[in-house]
């Protein structure tokens, strides 16, 4: 220890990575390897009516074109650990089952022996659309209006109520009760490598290793057994380099089920790698909260109480740790 | 229909025949398998992908392989000398100038440009010149520490006659 603390110390992991030679999943190539590119809705919210892939199948390179028909009864739902009372949480499937509600939801997917092959094919996957109003505000949301999940009847996933002490009693007592509207703006985390997905499927020995740019490794081990139905110790889950992740990477992702699964169809190793487009779209975002406050005071600048309604946009479906992280902020 | 193409990089001329919207990043990792050059954003906006050619820093994202043509091309591979770090490496090591090391490559190949045209550049000059990268770790004091290091690092060697 006393050689260490106290002291500058040069990274070990740096001689690779200042020389260009250290391996992100993006610079990992196997052997007959395929690569996956998504549709992604371009509505907020939208029904529907029919996904026509016949001219994307037909596309030079391609090897197979997904849809929610082929992959509904075998993929789970992605997932969401939060378990407050009264949770509600949407059916999230891998990909758009009936209707879209986020711009950027995985519709399709295609497989082909070239990325740009599968990046031309998209264009030619037919979507009807009958596009429904969205829902983009917060406060808004909460009032009713357009309901996003109708077996809901609104749009509010939870309400916690919690604290300590006696509020009443301290704003009775206030000289003072000064109220502030404060915005903390959604945020989207950037970082600088996308999300990207790697997956080698071995049919001999009924083994699935999933490369990931993900900042956990472990909790996606467990759940994507789930999602994709094969026992843990089947599933090898391998973090390589990491661009940055700054929260946006601790989440379990559709296409990380989907790319797990689709090598297990085809047992080829299939490669996805997100483009800075769909990052802004499909990667989690942050915050996006409007707080009320309410501050007892008195006369003397003495803070007796402090009282907080929170507003947070959870997004259309919830994540991994979406309500945990809000019940932390809320107690 | 695919082109044939002369480019020489990090010193060797490769001859390969590529597709014409092939970009050279894609060009640089998928077919000379040089995965130092990463790609960021696709839009030259990051500058992750930055690397040398015929001279001058370019994001290779938003260039074609076939305009490379008969070019001389440097990626971060290609910097280290008889496996001697070059100066704006040793720098980004010693000086703490990379977090996750994605933006590093390309952050190193537009430092090496900014030392070649100016020697001893101001730390407006350094931050003025890196304009076209971005870094999401370390807001940057470091990497401009680390150039300055490399450019004090020159400063020894000319002294020294090296």
């Amino acid at each position: 220890m006393g050689n260490y603390v106290g002291k500058a110390m040069k990274r070990t992991e740096d001689p690779r990575l200042i020389q260009g030679i250290g391996h992100y999943v993006d610079d990992i190539k196997l052997p007959d390897m395929h690569y996956v590119a998504f549709l992604r809705s371009m509505y907020a919210h939208a029904k529907i009516n029919n996904i026509d892939i016949s001219e994307a199948l037909d596309a030079p390179g391609v090897v197979a074109v997904y849809t929610d028909k082929d992959v509904a009864s075998k993929i789970g739902q992605v997932p969401c650990a939060g378990a407050l009372p009264d949770l509600r949480v949407p059916d999230y499937r891998v990909l758009a089952q009936d209707k879209v509600v986020f711009v950027g939801q995985p519709v399709a997917a295609v497989v082909a022996t070239d990325k740009y092959a599968a990046r031309d094919a998209i264009d030619l996957i037919m979507v009807d659309y009958d596009e429904l109003p969205a829902v983009v505000d917060v406060e808004e949301a909460a009032k009713g209006g357009n309901v996003i999940y109708e077996e809901y009847g609104d749009n509010i996933a939870y309400r916690l109520t919690s604290g300590e002490g006696d509020i009443d009693a301290a704003m009775a007592a206030a000289d003072r009760i000064v109220k502030q509207r404060v915005v903390h703006q959604r945020l989207a985390p950037i970082a600088m490598e996308p999300r990207g997905v790697l997956a080698r499927y071995l049919p001999g020995e009924q083994e699935l290793t999933i490369w990931s740019s993900t900042q956990i490794p472990h909790l996606l081990r467990t759940q994507l057994a789930i999602m994709i139905g094969i026992p843990e110790n089947k599933l090898r889950i391998i973090t390589p380099e990491v661009g940055g992740g700054f929260g946006s990477k601790l989440n379990v992702y559709a296409e990380e089920a989907l790319l797990g699964w689709i090598s297990m169809q085809l047992g080829n190793p299939v490669k996805w790698i997100e483009s800075r487009r769909e990052n802004f779209q499909s990667t989690i975002h942050g915050r996006g909260h409007v707080d009320f406050y309410e501050i007892a005071a008195r006369k003397d600048g003495t803070v007796l109480g402090l009282k907080l309604k929170l507003v947070q946009d959870c997004g259309s479906y919830l994540q991994l740790l979406t309500p945990a992280i809000r019940r932390s902020r809320c107690s | 229909m695919k082109k044939a193409v002369s480019i020489n990089v990090n010193g060797k001329t490769q001859n390969s025949e590529v597709e014409p919207r092939l970009l050279l990043v894609h060009y640089l990792r998928d077919v000379l398998g040089l995965t130092g050059t990463h790609v960021g954003c696709e839009t030259s906006i990051c500058g992750a992908c930055t690397v040398m050619v015929n001279g001058e820093a370019v994001k290779s994202c938003t260039m074609f392989a076939v305009q490379a043509n008969g070019a001389k091309v440097t990626t971060i591979e290609g910097l280290a000398a008889n496996g001697v770090l070059h100066p704006v490496q040793e720098g980004f090591w010693e000086k703490h100038g990379l977090q996750c090391g994605y933006c590093t490559p390309g952050m190193i190949v537009a430092a090496a440009q900014i030392l070649e045209r100016n020697p001893n550049p101001t730390d407006e000059e350094i931050r003025h010149g890196l304009e076209g990268n971005l870094c999401r770790c370390t807001g940057y004091q470091n990497i401009v520490e680390a150039v300055k290091y490399a450019a004090g690092k020159g400063k020894t060697q000319a002294a020294s006659g090296d």
